[in-house]
């Protein structure tokens, strides 16, 4: 299967180190490189990989370095900071798996900024809802939850460039 | 901002949702009987009811496909349904 990581323009210039708010601080997370997108037999597939196979939902939260985040009914992606499936498409256990490690940016902000993020990019109620982690968020398709108590949200990599600058306006940076 | 509920991730903004059509809305059977003017109908009419309606649409999110009742004059929503047997299970 295709590298995606290697199809998208290099980021450097528009994704910054961190994004400074005064109120706290947003990173680019680049500690989790593995990222998997599962389909079909979701507790087959979560018990491979040795996580939850419910998956968080909007704005649930987790403390785990591998972990489930429900997407859809039948979908969910699988962040690993390690290989947890050695081979990609379909198994015979009845699941499929994508590997999209370079394929979707991951944004992480503190606590401080939670709030003010989750109310001008969505329309979810802060208290969380729903068992999909998949929203609307800044107008395009995001995976949003909490790892710790910092807001984390993975958006396509093509959308990056896009969601830093909204952030940055949205935050009042420029 | 009106809400939507989709039965499997729960209330979401209406921009997340696309119309489909209509529930229910069988397709017509039996290719050589259907006429040009029957198939059209089903490609491109809607009931487009002033009142109770019944609809299919999707949440854009998870891809959900499910049925909504709602009134197309109040914009009140009755009821977001599953489709699937194992959803309804």
């Amino acid at each position: 299967m295709a590298d995606i990581a290697t199809i998208w323009q290099d980021l450097d210039d528009a994704v910054p180190a961190q994004l400074d708010t005064g109120k706290g601080v947003i990173r680019p997370v680049s500690d989790t490189p593995f990222q998997y997108l599962v389909s079909g037999n979701l507790a087959k597939a979560a018990a491979h990989a040795g996580v939850d196979a419910e998956g968080l939902g909007a704005l649930a939260r987790t403390d785990a370095d591998t972990y489930s985040v429900r997407l859809a009914r039948d979908r969910m992606l699988i962040v690993a900071k390690s290989e947890v499936f050695e081979r990609s498409g379909y198994d015979e256990a009845g699941y499929a798996v994508t590997p999209v490690h370079g394929g979707m940016s991951i944004i992480d902000a503190d606590p401080a900024l939670a709030d003010a993020i989750i109310q001008r990019a969505t329309s979810l109620e802060l208290t969380g809802s729903g068992r999909s982690a998949m929203v609307e968020f800044a107008g395009v398709r995001g995976i949003v939850y909490f790892h710790g108590d910092r807001l984390r949200v993975h958006v396509d990599q093509s959308h990056a460039r896009y969601i830093w600058t909204w952030l940055r306006e949205a935050l009042g940076m420029i | 901002m009106q809400i939507f509920t989709c039965p499997f991730c729960g209330p979401r903004s209406e921009t997340e949702f696309h119309f489909v059509g209509d529930f229910p809305k069988p397709r017509p059977d039996g290719m050589a009987k259907v006429s040009a003017e029957m198939w059209s109908d089903y490609l491109h009419n809607q009931n487009n009811p002033k009142g109770a309606a019944s609809e299919l649409w999707m949440h854009m999110a998870c891809h959900e496909i499910f049925r909504m009742d709602r009134h197309t004059v109040t914009h009140e929503v009755t009821g977001s349904y599953a489709l699937s047997s194992e959803a309804q299970s």
